[in-house]
Order: C-alpha cells, then sequence, then structure tokens
C-alpha cells in the first residue's frame, strides 16, 4: 500500500473506531435518543466496516478477492430487486442465466482488466438476449415490462456496481496513487455524501422536497449542501488522489450528486413496490440494495471521468494536434 | 460424522438457494411433540423448514415425504434417509392396515416431530389449496399433538412446480402459535381453521 492510501485508510478507520465507541456507550447507557434513530446508525456503522474491510482486503489480499466481495454483493442486489420484481413463469430459465452466467462473467471480465468487453457486456449482448430468450418462451403478458424490469436490475445491481472494483484496474502509475487508494477515496466520498445528507436534513431551517412522493428526507438544500460539503473534504483529501486539488473537488462534488440520484431513484422504485427496505424479507434488517444505492450510480460515472482524466493527461505530457488533448494540455499541465 | 457435515453443508445450500428468513411469530422452538404444516409449491419447501429449524430441534424432526420420489436414486435416498432422517410414505397402493396416518403415528412414536403438507402436492400457482383429511386423522388419534402452522412465502417463484434451475431470490418462512383439535370439532371445521392458520401468516 502506498503512504497517501494508508493515511487515507487510516483516518477513516479513527473515524469509523470513534464513532462504534460512541455508538456503543450510547447503547449500553439509557440517553434521551430515540432507540430507533440510534439502531439506524449502527447498522450505518457495520455497513462502512464492511466496506472499510473490503478496501483493506483490497490492499493486503489483492484485487481479485475485492472484485470476488463485490460480485457477491452485487449477486445479493440483484437477489432483493428480483424478488420485488413480478416476474412470470417463462422468466424463470433467463433469470437463472442472469444470476449464474451474467453475474459472475461481468465480474471475471472487471477482475481480468478487459475493458472493452466488460463494458459492453450487459448494455449490448445481454440486454438483446433477455428479450429474445423471454419471446421464446411464448408468454405475452406484460412483456416489455418484464424486459424493462430484468434489463433495469441488471444495469443497476450489477453493471454499474462492477465499475467499483473496477476503479482497481486503472493504470495510475503515471498520476501516482494507486487503485486501493482511489477505491477508498470513491466509498468515502458516497458515504460523506450521505452523511452531510443527513446532517443538513437536520439542521438546515429552510427544507424544500426534491420530491415529496418519493422520499421526505432528500431536499434540494440537502443535496446542494452535501455536494459542497463533500467537494470542500474532496479538495482537502486531493493528496490521496491522482487529480490536482481542483479536480478532486469537482469529482467529490460529481460523486455526491450521483449518489444522491442513485438514493433517490431506488427509493422511487421502493415506492412503486410498496416496500420502505430492501431487505424487508428480512426483518428488522435494511437490505444489501438500500447500502449500495449512492454506490451503484456514482461508480459508473466516476470511474469513466477518472479514465477520461488519466487519458487526457498522459495525452497532455506529449503536445499532439489532437483537440481535446489541446484543451487538456491547456486546463491540466 | 459425515451425517453431521452433511446435514450442516445441505443447511447451508438451503439457505443459500432460498436466502429464506425465518421468523417465530407469537410462537417458539420447542423440542416437544409437534406436527408442523405447512403450505407446498417447491420441492426446496421441505429442505427449507427443515433448515430454518434451530439444529437442536432438527434431530427430533422427521418431514414426511413420498417414497416414490426421495427412494429414487443413491443421491436422494441418502437425503431423505440419513440427512433428513425422513419419514417416507408410498403414495400408490395405500391399504386400510397400512394407512399413512397410522404409518406416521407409528413412526413418531413418543419420541419425534414431524412436518407435512397436508394440501397433498405442490401448488402451482402459489395459492394455498383445501387441506386433505390426514391432519384431522391425525388429532383424533393423538389430540395432545401441538400443530405449528408454517407459511412459507416466495418459493414458488424460487423452483416452482416442474423447473430444475433454482432462481436465488429471496424467501420467508414463518412458523405461527400452535393450534390443537377442539373437542367435537368438525373435519371439515377443523381443517379450514388449519388451513386459515396458515393463511394468516401472509405477511407476518
Amino acid at each position: 500500500m502506498d503512504l497517501p492510501t494508508l493515511g487515507l485508510v487510516l483516518i477513516v478507520l479513527a473515524l469509523l473506531g470513534s464513532a462504534s465507541v460512541v455508538a456503543s456507550l450510547l447503547q449500553r447507557q439509557a440517553t434521551g435518543m430515540e432507540p430507533v434513530i440510534l439502531d439506524k446508525f449502527c447498522s450505518r456503522l457495520r455497513g462502512w466496516w464492511l466496506l472499510l474491510s473490503l478496501v483493506a482486503a483490497a490492499a493486503l489480499l489483492g484485487d481479485g478477492v475485492v472484485v470476488f466481495l463485490f460480485g457477491a454483493m452485487s449477486f445479493w442486489a440483484m437477489r432483493e430487486f428480483i424478488t420485488l420484481t413480478p416476474t412470470r413463469p417463462a422468466d424463470h430459465r433467463p433469470l437463472f442465466l442472469v444470476f449464474f452466467i451474467c453475474i459472475p462473467l461481468q465480474f471475471i471480465l472487471v477482475w481480468l482488466n478487459l475493458y472493452d468487453i466488460y463494458s459492453v457486456l450487459i448494455p449490448t449482448y445481454v440486454f438483446l438476449l433477455i428479450p429474445i430468450f423471454i419471446a421464446i418462451f411464448g408468454d405475452t403478458k406484460r412483456y416489455l415490462e418484464r424486459v424493462a424490469q430484468i434489463s433495469a436490475s441488471l444495469l443497476i445491481c450489477v453493471y454499474c456496481l462492477s465499475y467499483a472494483p473496477a476503479l482497481l484496474t486503472l493504470d495510475l502509475s503515471e498520476q501516482g496513487g494507486s487503485g486501493a487508494g482511489l477505491l477508498c477515496f470513491f466509498l468515502l466520498m458516497t458515504q460523506l455524501s450521505e452523511i452531510f445528507q443527513y446532517v443538513s436534513l437536520h439542521f438546515l431551517p429552510v427544507q424544500h422536497c426534491v420530491a415529496p412522493a418519493i422520499n421526505a428526507s432528500r431536499t434540494w438544500e440537502g443535496l446542494l449542501a452535501s455536494s459542497l460539503a463533500a467537494m470542500l473534504v474532496g479538495t482537502l483529501l486531493y493528496w490521496a488522489t491522482p487529480f490536482p486539488f481542483w479536480l478532486a473537488g469537482i469529482m467529490s462534488f460529481v460523486i455526491a450528486f450521483m449518489s444522491f440520484g442513485g438514493a433517490l431513484t431506488l427509493s422511487a422504485i421502493k415506492r412503486d413496490r410498496g416496500v420502505k427496505d430492501y431487505g424487508t424479507l428480512v426483518v428488522g434488517h435494511g437490505g444489501i440494495l438500500d447500502r449500495i444505492d449512492t454506490i451503484c450510480f456514482a461508480a459508473p460515472i466516476f470511474f469513466h471521468l477518472t479514465k477520461m482524466y488519466l487519458h487526457y493527461s498522459s495525452v497532455s505530457a506529449m503536445p499532439s494536434p489532437d483537440v481535446m488533448a489541446f484543451f487538456s494540455y491547456l486546463f491540466l499541465s | 460424522m459425515d451425517i453431521v457435515i452433511g446435514r450442516a453443508i445441505l443447511a447451508l445450500l438451503a439457505q443459500f438457494l432460498s436466502g429464506a428468513s425465518s421468523r417465530w411469530y407469537l410462537s417458539q422452538p420447542d423440542t416437544c411433540q409437534r406436527v408442523y404444516f405447512a403450505n407446498h409449491t417447491s420441492h426446496l419447501d421441505i429442505l427449507v423448514i427443515w433448515a430454518s429449524l434451530p439444529a437442536y430441534v432438527r434431530k427430533v424432526v422427521r418431514p414426511v415425504a413420498a417414497k416414490d420420489y426421495w427412494s429414487a436414486g443413491p443421491i436422494r435416498r441418502y437425503i431423505a434417509t440419513r440427512l433428513f432422517n425422513a419419514l417416507l410414505l408410498e403414495r400408490q397402493n395405500v391399504k386400510v392396515h397400512q394407512n399413512p396416518v397410522n404409518t406416521m403415528l407409528e413412526e413418531m412414536g413418543e419420541r419425534y416431530s414431524i412436518i407435512i403438507f397436508p394440501e397433498g402436492g405442490r401448488q402451482s400457482s402459489g395459492e394455498v389449496a383445501e387441506f386433505k383429511s390426514g391432519l384431522y386423522y391425525m388429532c383424533k388419534h393423538r389430540p395432545e399433538l401441538e400443530l405449528i402452522p408454517i407459511y412459507i412465502d416466495n418459493m414458488n417463484r424460487i423452483l416452482p412446480r416442474g423447473t430444475y434451475l433454482p432462481v436465488p431470490m429471496l424467501s420467508r418462512v414463518v412458523f405461527g402459535p400452535p393450534l390443537w383439535l377442539e373437542e367435537n370439532e368438525k373435519k371439515n371445521d377443523f381443517l379450514a381453521r388449519a388451513r386459515q392458520a396458515v393463511l394468516d401468516l401472509k405477511g407476518k
């Protein structure tokens, strides 16, 4: 592990450690705090420990382990999603292929760093094969709706999520830093933006709901405040990323914005299906999908923005007549 | 030894494939003699109920299964007789002196509990069909037996009738409060009440 990544992990470790100590103290003492809020916080904490151990695994055990763990999360998120989606018997065999072929294949390709294949596997091949398969079984009832539901679940739970471990495969040798550091930075920003969002909901005086019918706790003020706060923290943590400080800030802003969008979108799906949490089948626990909704939406955008930056910042080292390269030369050098 | 490991593996596999979470609603696991009865939609049902029980209860529980299906082939027979300690019943050539109710009561003795599916077969639709009368006749002989209703949710989508490949969605097993055969209760009233007890667990 390189030094900046180690620093970042240590900071997160210190924050999480102190939060856990505070939480366990609060749980032991009968304070005026509402137990529901405390329980929610504790389950969030467990989620964060999980994410942190993912990054630690990346550094210690190698990228393969992380890709595998993200694959397992994807599998679990997918089963939560499909459980709440009304399918028909004709979807059974296509779904079997999705679970046992498509998900493993996507993550194996990420692990092998075959970007040209894994970036198109689901949106091209699988999205075309699913409607064909379902049509072969001849059940036309709500056909388009079913195809769309399975495609959307694959897009969110598998395709988008697979870009989080894909961050490990980016070549940062020129800019300095490691994939593990980038993943750590990314996960930290998604979770921090959620915390800022929560804090601003409780402390900002005037609030305007983005979509009252979907989620009463997502407000425009919260979005703005959390994105700006994430931007500030991201700028301060630029030393752990391959970006210059101003770009680290913009990236953090984008991550916070997409995290918000992800949480809102999955809330909308939940409202449509009439459930509160994706894990409602497991009494008393939110589902995996409730924990990773922010990551799903932010990961592909962050990955591709980073890839674009890496590409043009390395091109800009050698001036060429390429227009994009020229601009990046102007702005980045 | 192989049985302990085999059971653990089987329980884990069932847990993985069905994503089952179990819940005891107004009810507690116990080793007293019981008849667990559940709705039936999938071959996995028996496995999932069995895996949802705590290990110390599992030891005294014998699932009731069809002999023709579970004794076909060495793997199925091993799972049924050694791992499940299943109580295998003839579905064909039932005779007066060896009718299924008597066989079950004999095999239960004073120790074992059983798991049965009173609908008599797997339902494709996910609805709960009318109960067959075996449950009533068992209670007629042994009115002190505790009857525990079980509702299995979503299993008909995981491994529906007529398929061999499971889609690993999430499912739920809800154990309900015990009921008994009342004195002078009519057969149809009792069976309807038992069926309603299973249906009442839906969404609990």
